[in-house]
């Protein structure tokens, strides 16, 4: 707990420094400085260079101490750049809080009861899917072998934490990560629905947290569902960098002049001369358009037919070899009915395909049962007669005799019928 | 043809999207958001952001149907829609992460089912880097815990698919890991074994309540 307690604090403070760019380029944009989209921005930025090191790091073979000292001092040089930078234009301390109203102090508090929910939850709650635990494996080798080793992103910088801390990656990811990061990711929920909704914010950001909980839909959207892969790197870029960067192009559009409107005389005459001209163009886009969507519908139908068409090939292709192996598995009993119609015989044929015969009759069912036979292959490894007569025997040795079909061993049963 | 494409588009759907309530609840809110945000366009690219494109749209209803603005009527309908909309973001978006059948209670810190990384851990106490073949599903949890034994993958090996079975043949998992140089097996107590494994060339170095570990028996 006292870890957990202290890489958040850690975290957040870099965060909050380094954050101080986001307070920048929102007053540069005409825009008001937020203490969400500071501390938001910032941890992006924080795990980015963090992760740029690890990929330094492994390019140039340095062992994981070296990463997340290099990440560590671009992270001050880019908190300290960030003050001098805001010092310079005159921004200095920007108000980041506004005070809330009781109502809204009461939202937030209920926004804050669900993130601790989802945190406790998430280092409660196995999760049963193997997709999750499948991104740990490259953090586990870091940690092991500290070295870097070209992977994930998110578990190159999992795999550094845990090589200089002696934790174990999968403690670091179900245990210390958990607080910081689900934090951060509400964080940027935050930001997004206040620059949207203003002081109405609270109530949206609710909203998104109750479908981040019940939003889990299929397995290929696992690695970027946030309460189940929270470390992830498609989580830090569809929730961290998307949450961020819509924060941001809102801000510069609502910053960027609007575009001024001349309703001068001069324009009229402008436009009478060239309407005719735009008409003309605007058939021929039309048409362009047009002909370009029924190519597009025709390339759409061809490519999902040829995919339909390779795709039931493959089905079947694999039905047949399954079937064939399937088949080939299995022990057989085949049925000898020779022209009579009487059953005079019973062929096996065991899983690994040596062929065994109970019975054949006599010396006149030779023919018919050389035929029967060679379907199934004439190499008999045991032939059981049901006694010595011709009339038992007589097609056996018939077949012998002419080398039609190789017997390895012929057994006579002389059984007799059990009477009361 | 059309029926056949028609069933893969389903098909690609559900992998992708699952049972897609919660991509017809975002361009529901997206429409909203659209037609609302006329004079201010600008505000689209929280489009970005799935959730809180939800929750901003679910805001702008209610906030519509408070506002002295438009009939009762329509009033009436913003609200039954944003109501409906509610139902369907928390009630039929998708699965509970928390939910029985996605989550259960973690064992330990590490996630990973106790008696899983004992056997690990008794492999490597015997073996440096040895090749471990184990359950369907536990290959993940050995190569997450250590990565000092080659873990051989689902689908690498018919060893595998073998073990994959209700009552799987030990007699072909051995033949298979013999061929394979796999030193040890980790076997969950779970399965039914005809014939156990330590009749054909493997013996048992640990178990636990959960899984039995087996080494190959070398001469010298």
């Amino acid at each position: 707990m006292i870890m957990t307690a202290a890489a958040t604090i850690i975290f957040y403070v870099l965060a909050f420094s380094v954050g101080k760019w986001a307070d920048i380029i929102v007053i540069k944009n005409g825009g008001r400085a937020q203490i969400a989209l500071r501390v938001a921005m910032g941890g992006c930025i924080v795990l980015l260079l963090g992760m740029i090191s690890c990929i330094a790091g492994a390019l140039f073979s340095f062992p994981p101490m070296i990463c997340i000292i290099v990440a560590a001092l671009l992270n001050v040089a880019f908190a300290v750049a960030g003050y001098l930078a805001a010092s310079k234009q005159g921004i200095g301390r920007a108000a980041l809080f506004e005070k809330p109203s009781k109502c809204e102090f009461l939202l937030y508090l209920l926004i804050l009861a669900i993130i601790v929910f989802e945190i406790i939850s998430v280092r409660m709650y196995q999760s049963d899917m193997i997709a999750v635990y499948a991104q740990i494996p490259a953090a586990t080798a870091i940690y092991e072998t500290g070295r870097m080793i070209f992977s994930d992103p998110m578990m190159m910088l999992t795999g550094c934490v845990a090589s200089v801390t002696g934790i174990h990656p999968l403690t670091v990811v179900f245990t210390l990560m958990p607080a910081p990061l689900i934090l951060l990711y509400n964080l940027c929920y935050v930001a997004a629905a206040h620059t949207v909704c203003g002081r109405r914010g609270p109530v949206a950001v609710i909203f998104a947290s109750l479908v981040t909980i019940w939003g889990y839909q299929s397995d290929a959207l696992i690695p970027v569902t946030l309460l189940l892969s929270w470390f992830s790197t498609g989580v830090y870029i569809v929730v961290g960098v998307f949450g961020i960067a819509a924060v941001l192009l809102i801000i510069y559009l609502r910053g960027r002049p609007e575009k001024s409107e001349d309703n001068s005389e001069e324009t009229e005459e402008t436009d009478e001369q060239y309407r005719e001209e735009w008409d003309m163009k605007k058939h021929r886009i039309i048409n362009a358009r047009n002909l370009a969507i029924a190519l597009g519908i025709v390339t759409f139908v061809l490519i999902a037919a040829v995919f339909v068409l390779n795709n039931k090939i493959n089905k079947l292709y694999d039905a047949t070899v399954n079937l064939q192996s399937d088949l080939g598995s299995r022990c057989s009993v085949y049925e000898f009915i020779p022209d009579s119609g009487a059953s005079e015989g019973y062929l096996l044929r065991a899983s690994d395909g040596t062929l065994t015969f109970v019975g054949g009759g006599a010396a006149a069912n030779a023919d018919a049962l050389k035929d029967f036979l060679e379907k199934y292959g004439s190499d008999v490894e045991k032939w059981y007669a049901y006694g010595q007569d011709e009339a038992e025997n007589g097609a056996m040795r018939q077949l012998i005799k002419s080398g039609q079909v190789s017997v390895g061993r012929s057994f006579v049963i002389e059984t007799k019928e059990i009477t009361q | 043809m059309i029926k056949e494409l028609l069933y893969e588009l389903y098909t690609d759907h559900r992998l992708f999207v699952g049972t897609g309530t919660v991509l017809v609840l975002y361009l529901l809110c997206a429409l909203v958001l659209v037609m609302t945000q006329k004079e201010k366009d600008h505000d689209l690219p929280l489009l970005l952001c799935v959730p809180v494109t939800i929750g901003a749209a679910l805001l702008k209803l209610f906030e519509a149907c408070r506002s002295g603005e438009g009939s009762r009527a329509m009033k009436i309908g913003t609200g039954v829609f944003a109501v409906a909309l509610c139902i369907l973001a928390v009630t039929m978006s998708g699965k509970n992460v928390f939910s029985p059948e996605i989550s259960v209670r973690a064992e330990n810190e590490m996630h990973i089912p106790t008696d899983i990384c004992a056997a690990e851990a008794a492999v490597l106490a015997d073996g440096d880097c040895p090749i471990v073949l184990t359950m369907p599903g536990w290959d993940t949890y050995l190569r997450a815990y250590s990565s000092r034994p080659t873990v051989i993958r689902e689908d690498e090996d018919p060893a595998f698919s073998e073990l994959g079975k209700i009552h799987p043949d030990m007699g072909k998992v051995a033949k298979a890991a013999k061929k394979k140089d796999i030193a040890y097996v980790i076997l969950s107590k779970g399965i039914w074994q005809d014939m156990p494994l330590d009749r054909f060339g493997y013996e048992i170095i640990y178990e636990n309540d959960t899984c039995a570990v087996y080494r190959e028996v070398s001469t010298p």
